[in-house]
């Protein structure tokens, strides 16, 4: 009853952060948070995977990368953004149907195996096949119809709206029957199946779930930056996201969209300096040490060994 | 009526032959004990049975229907359900969520999405809790279980949705006498309308609870029938030996 309670403050709490923001934030810094709310909201898609199925996508940047490319490619030859979003759609789909296929046919490191040589091998067709992608240049998108049209607090609307939605279908499908079948599998498959649940297909089932969320994040990404690149769907990104999700905390989608965020300004906040990296890696061993399941479980971790301290 | 049979069913990893040409016959109802030493294949033809292994040849029929081919997750579906000789549970769910995730099997996906059903599927979980004396751990972790609590927990699973053919794998092991006793009346009382496989160490025990006994050995079928008549089989009496000093 409290911990319901105190569930839904924290969900008003950020609605009310986020309504606030472009109120007070100058532009610059604005348009930081709407690019770190695309970034959180393909945290989300992960952890879905990674977090509440046990599924490790060790690639999943192609479904944010495969999409974004999608919508450039279409916009730069002069088709409308409707096109463009159709396109995108029907590649995201494609790019989950065809890798989750791929990955789930096999079991465990099958997944990992799959997903991370896509993640190299499109990068690679993304870097090299310079006429479609801009290759080593990247891809520039003109600003007429997309969000960088529009204003700073428009944009950071439709983002923030987007992700929000997102956000809530997430936590309804986590918290019904078919969410508690996902952790199943994860934590014992092979009795899963021995109850009855062909788990092959709800695993390929959520990949695809979450292929899409992760290419909404990839389309919103396109139309504010406008500047694609190969590392978009390279293996970089996809394991930079697979830390963002186990620094939150794996499944608890609010931890792994805190990680994102977080990760992202403390590495833009040190890259000043040169040993940036040095710093990051302290991060980690802080995190590692002090909180192995994720800062979003750093407070419950710290109470219990409080009470524990208090009580002995 | 026999509700499974296998046929010349053999199951080889590498050149080792851990299952060899078993026929076996099960009645729709009663305990059918599956004794023999240490490494006889029991826990293997068990997995062959499930589906939990693919038979290396032979041929599995379960009430009339060829069932060899039919993948684990198929198997459970039309009534085959089973337990393990080490009792994994779903670490990190509670034993509600365990059961709710047993019981939900049947319904749609959509249904698992709709608070109506989510409702129904919580509230019968806790009834068969109740049923089974699991309803004041029904907050707790699976995990955290006692061992006995866990096989009673893993039973309960198994039997939520009204299976015909339940494989229990060594059930008593691990377990205190009186644990023992409370199960044996249990599987017991489910045999009256279900047919039961029961792997089991304990002679004594197998003997009075069992209708029929299947002694196996080096993977084969060594002697089959009436306890009495198992145990009169000289045969049969050379493997008990053994197995009583292997245990
Ligand atoms: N997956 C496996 N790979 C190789 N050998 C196995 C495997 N499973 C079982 N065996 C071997 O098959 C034999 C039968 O094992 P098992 O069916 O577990 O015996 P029981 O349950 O009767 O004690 C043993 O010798 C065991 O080592
Ligand atoms: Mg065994």
């Amino acid at each position: 009853m409290v911990n319901a309670l105190s569930k839904s403050w924290s969900l008003a709490i950020s609605a009310v952060f986020l309504s606030v923001l472009p109120l007070v934030l100058p532009d610059y810094y604005l348009y930081l948070a709407t690019e770190l709310l695309i970034w959180a909201l393909f945290a989300l898609s992960l952890d879905l995977l990674l977090g509440y199925t046990g599924l490790p996508s060790f690639g999943h940047a192609i479904f944010f990368g495969i999409p974004a490319y999608a919508v450039g490619i279409i916009l730069t030859a002069g088709y409308p953004l409707i096109v463009a979003l159709l396109v995108a759609v029907v590649a995201a789909s494609l790019t989950g149907l065809i890798l989750g296929y791929l990955a789930t046919r096999t079991g465990g490191i099958g997944y990992i195996i799959v997903t991370l040589l896509a993640s190299f091998a499109v990068f690679l067709i993304a870097f090299s096949w310079t006429n479609l992608t801009g290759g080593e240049n990247g891809l520039y998108i003109s600003r007429a119809g997309t969000l960088a049209a529009l204003s700073t607090q428009a944009a950071y609307a439709i983002v923030a709206v987007s992700t929000a939605l997102i956000f809530l279908g997430a936590r309804w499908l986590v918290r019904s029957n078919y969410g508690l079948l996902l952790v199943g599998i994860k934590t014992n498959e092979t009795r899963a199946q021995a109850m009855g649940y062909n788990t092959q297909l709800y695993k390929f089932q959520i990949t695809i779930v979450s292929a899409m969320i992760a290419g909404v994040a990839g389309v919103l990404y396109a139309l504010l930056a406008r500047s694609l690149s190969a590392e978009l769907v390279g293996p970089e990104l996809s394991t930079e996201a697979v830390i963002w999700v186990l620094l939150g905390g794996t499944q608890t989608l609010l931890g792994p969209m805190l990680g994102a965020a977080l990760f992202i300004l403390i590495k833009q906040a040190l890259n000043t300096i040169r040993a940036y990296p040095i710093f990051l890696g302290l991060l980690f061993i802080v995190v590692v040490v002090w909180a192995p399941s994720g800062l979003l479980k750093l407070p419950k971790g710290l109470w219990k060994s409080f009470r524990r301290r208090n009580t002995r | 009526m026999h509700i499974l049979k296998t046929v010349g069913v053999s199951r080889s990893f590498g050149k080792f032959t851990a299952v060899n040409a078993v026929d076996l016959h099960i009645l729709a109802t009663g305990i059918h004990a599956l004794i023999g030493p240490n490494g006889a294949g029991k826990s293997t033809l068990l997995n062959l049975l499930a589906g939990t292994l693919p038979v290396s040849s032979g041929c599995i029929y379960y009430e009339g229907r060829d069932v060899t081919r039919l993948p684990i997750h198929a198997r459970a579906r039309i009534g085959i359900s089973r337990s393990y000789q080490v009792v994994t549970l779903f670490a990190g769910l509670t034993c509600r969520e365990a059961m709710q995730l047993a019981l939900q099997r049947d319904l749609s996906v959509a249904a698992w999405l709709s608070p109506g059903p989510m409702r129904k599927v919580r509230e019968d979980a806790d009834e068969l809790l109740k049923a089974v004396d699991l309803f004041d751990v029904a907050e707790v972790d699976t995990a955290e279980l006692s061992h006995g609590l866990q096989k009673h927990l893993e039973i309960a699973l198994a039997l939520a949705n009204s299976s015909r053919l339940l494989l229990l794998d060594e059930p008593m092991a691990g377990m205190s006498i009186s644990e023992r006793v409370v199960l044996a009346n249990r599987v017991r009382a489910l045999a009256k309308d279900r047919a039961i496989v029961l792997v089991e160490h304990d002679i004594d025990m197998v003997m009075s609870l069992a209708d029929t006994v299947t002694v196996l050995h080096n993977g084969a079928v060594i002697a089959s029938g009436d306890p009495a008549d198992v145990r009169a089989d000289s045969m049969a009496q050379s493997v008990y030996l053994q197995a009583g000093k292997a245990c």
